[in-house]
């Protein structure tokens, strides 16, 4: 595609630009320093030498400016169309008509036409027209199209218009108009868990010195800035309605809602909030549950968590070796599971995690662990309900009780609780000790997005489904892990320098 | 001088010869705010040469004359108003001015329908005409589905423009003015 190819003509412009460069570089290396010209003439030799330099470094960076090259070297090769989309077509099994147009005067609509005839290519399931509004206004206006780069997706009588010149958006946009029944994904309030309707972020600042986010709240890991709207429209992009409960407010978990998400909830649930979760799995349902440190369940709740499979430990993870940057709390996962959600994750991380204690589930009911520390890991106590420092980790003291060893951090169960019905169906559960590695001001960064979405896609029973990620745009930056900022200002701060200093002795003690 | 001070001092004029290639061949990123304007209007010629403008809507029609003065009159009629006659010497600097958004060539629109563009029986025909002579014959038909352009011939050309729709607007207000009379 075109984002990716490298154009050859500059690159070797500038190919021959290093190669010039360091050929006047040696060669300056080789002018004399003393030239037994009389003072006077040394000194004109010493300031057209001086002046030879200035004119040669004016000209190499005026040449490099004037010969600017474009190549994407990002690992996620942002700036080159994604395979994903390809992956969609590819599994498509029920025919779709895609009618797209394109403005024919745009590089993007252009190359989006392109694209989509290669899919339409790809599965003769998907019939794709590409037409240009200009050329046939009057088709354009039959659909009701006034603007360009807008999709509509026809299949089994529902339509849907996706403006966009992205062909995952696209692939999204198939899996939405083929998916029959709407899903309603429910954020439960009323415990001061992360809001949906927040969409405050803080930025993060990674120095050799440790973590900070860059505002005056950012001493506190868990704090009530951070919002889970992100992920409330990463879901809304799938098409899944979305919807807020608030259980104080009604007797129980509303029928529409596939899945019940519990954000980083801060205080304790009343028991019959509890026992209306209780129902809701009962009668099939699923919940995303995360616990983050310092949450007390009620009694009710947590016998409810015990009947899934696990306990919640009042303990923070410390992971000396495996974690984000130079904190040895923000736990960092790379290894997991094999399991449906995590299996296309790579790196995770996750600030301030709590360990799950696996304890006996009830009978019938399966479950799986999906996560774990390293096994360098350790815990140290927290307080319930508190905040965490975040430049506590490096002098916590480590449990007297817990040994070293890899930490359960997150686990899926699924079956029936006992009281179901017989013929009601299984429910869906994922546990994780820790909230914020999902939330606005995480869940951009590593894997963190694919893995919530992941979560929330087996909950809502789609994981068979091709899974599409859809961008969520965050300044660009690149991480680096301790070794490599340490590593960095070694080069760059210590041995340049240094390395000028032994060129100049060399060339001196050669020449003396 | 010896041979490797030779070879050193030739490799150092070959590559500073290189840099200034570089130079000379290189080109700075064009800025938008440094772009010298220039006129990409289908009309070549100075607007100020426009002597006479017919007008046609429907079966309206109008012949409008540039005064001595530099204003514009109806032949055999009343001059314009000092700001109808500055709407029509805006909407002829247009013609000059204001380039076409797009150029769709015959072969481009084969299998289209040509009643789409509203070509068939345009809003709006004038033709511009210089020391007697006719400069320019224009047709102005539907507008695209954005809304935002309008379709375009041009006489003894086959090709169907796209031409930003305030142009058309100008001159449908000139129409509206001067045919209402």
């Amino acid at each position: 595609m075109e984002h990716g190819d490298i154009e050859l003509a500059p690159l070797l412009w500038f190919l021959g630009w290093a190669f010039a460069v360091g050929a006047l570089f040696f060669a300056g290396l080789r002018l004399p320093l003393q030239t037994r010209f009389t003072s006077v003439k040394s000194l004109f030799y010493n300031i057209g030498v001086v002046a030879a330099a200035l004119v040669v470094a004016a000209l190499a960076t005026t040449a490099i400016i004037l010969h600017d090259i474009h190549i994407d070297l990002t690992r996620e090769k942002i700036f080159t169309p994604s395979s994903q989309a390809m992956a969609v077509v590819d599994q498509l099994q029920r025919p779709v008509r895609l009618t797209y147009f394109y403005h024919g005067q745009d590089p993007e609509g252009r190359r989006i036409k392109d694209v989509l005839e290669v899919m339409g290519r790809r599965n003769s399931r998907l019939e794709v027209r590409t037409v240009d509004p200009d050329r046939e206004p009057s088709l354009a206006l039959s659909y009701g199209v006034r603007m360009s780069n807008v999709g509509i997706l026809e299949a089994e009588g529902r339509k849907l218009l996706i403006q966009t010149t992205d062909e995952r958006d696209i692939a999204i946009g198939i899996q939405r108009v083929l998916r029959e029944k709407v899903i309603t994904a429910c954020f439960l309030e009323g415990h001061n868990e992360f809001p949906m309707d927040n969409f405050e972020f803080h930025t993060h600042v990674e120095g050799i010195a440790g973590h900070s986010h860059g505002d005056a709240s950012s001493k506190l890991i868990q704090t009530a800035g951070h919002g889970i709207g992100r992920l409330r429209r990463a879901l809304e992009a799938q098409g899944y309605e979305t919807r807020k409960v608030i259980l104080a407010t009604s007797p129980s978990v509303p029928e529409i809602c596939q899945v019940l998400i519990v954000a980083n909830p801060r205080t304790t649930f009343l028991p019959a909030e509890s026992a209306a979760l209780e129902a809701y799995l009962q009668s099939g349902g699923s919940l995303f549950a995360m616990f983050d440190l310092g949450f007390v369940p009620e009694p009710r709740l947590a016998a409810l968590i015990e009947k899934l499979g696990v306990r919640l430990a009042q303990e923070a993870v410390v992971d000396p070796l495996s974690h984000y940057s130079t904190d040895a709390e923000m736990v960092a996962v790379t290894v997991y599971d094999q399991n449906p959600m995590t299996a296309n994750v790579s790196m995770t991380f996750y600030p301030g995690i709590r360990p799950l204690i696996p304890v006996q589930p009830k009978q019938g009911i399966r479950v799986a662990p999906l996560f774990s520390s390293s096994r360098d890991s350790y815990t140290r106590p927290v307080q319930p309900v508190g905040v965490r420092e975040a430049g506590e980790s490096s002098s916590a003291p480590r449990s007297r009780t817990d040994e070293v060893g890899p930490r359960l951090l997150a686990v899926a169960a699924e079956g029936q609780l006992p009281g179901a019905a017989s013929e009601s169906p299984r429910f869906r559960a994922v546990i994780v000790g820790d909230g914020d590695f999902a939330s606005n001001s995480f869940l951009p960064y590593l894997s963190n997005g694919d893995l919530a979405m992941a979560m929330v896609r087996w909950l809502v029973r789609e994981e068979r489904s091709t899974a599409v990620a859809n961008r969520i745009p965050v300044p660009p930056m690149i991480l680096l892990s301790s070794a490599q900022m340490k590593a960095i200002f070694l080069l760059v701060e210590v041995l340049l320098p240094l390395s000028v200093i032994a060129l100049g002795v060399m060339v001196w003690w050669r020449r003396r | 001088m010896k041979n490797r001070t030779l070879w050193t001092a030739l490799a150092a004029a070959a590559a500073f010869a290189f840099l200034v290639a570089m130079v000379i061949s290189g080109a700075l990123p064009e800025q938008r705010q440094l772009v010298k304007f220039e006129a990409k209007g289908i009309m070549k010629l100075e607007p100020d040469r426009i002597s006479r403008v017919e007008l046609h809507q429907g079966e309206r029609k109008a012949v409008l004359l540039r005064t001595s003065d530099g204003n514009w009159a109806v032949q055999g009629g009343s001059a314009l108003s000092a700001e109808m006659g500055k709407k029509l010497s805006l909407a002829v600097q247009f013609m000059n001015t204001a380039g076409p958004i797009r150029v769709m060539e015959p072969a481009e629109l084969d299998g289209t329908n040509p009643r789409d563009f509203g070509l068939d029986q345009p809003r709006l025909t004038f033709t511009l005409f210089a020391d007697a002579q006719p400069v320019l014959g224009v047709r102005f038909g539907a507008h695209n589905p954005e809304d935002t352009a309008q379709y375009m011939t041009l006489d003894g050309h086959q090709d169907v423009i796209l031409m930003s729709r305030f142009v058309g607007q100008e001159w449908e207000s000139v129409a509206g003015g001067v045919l209402a009379k």
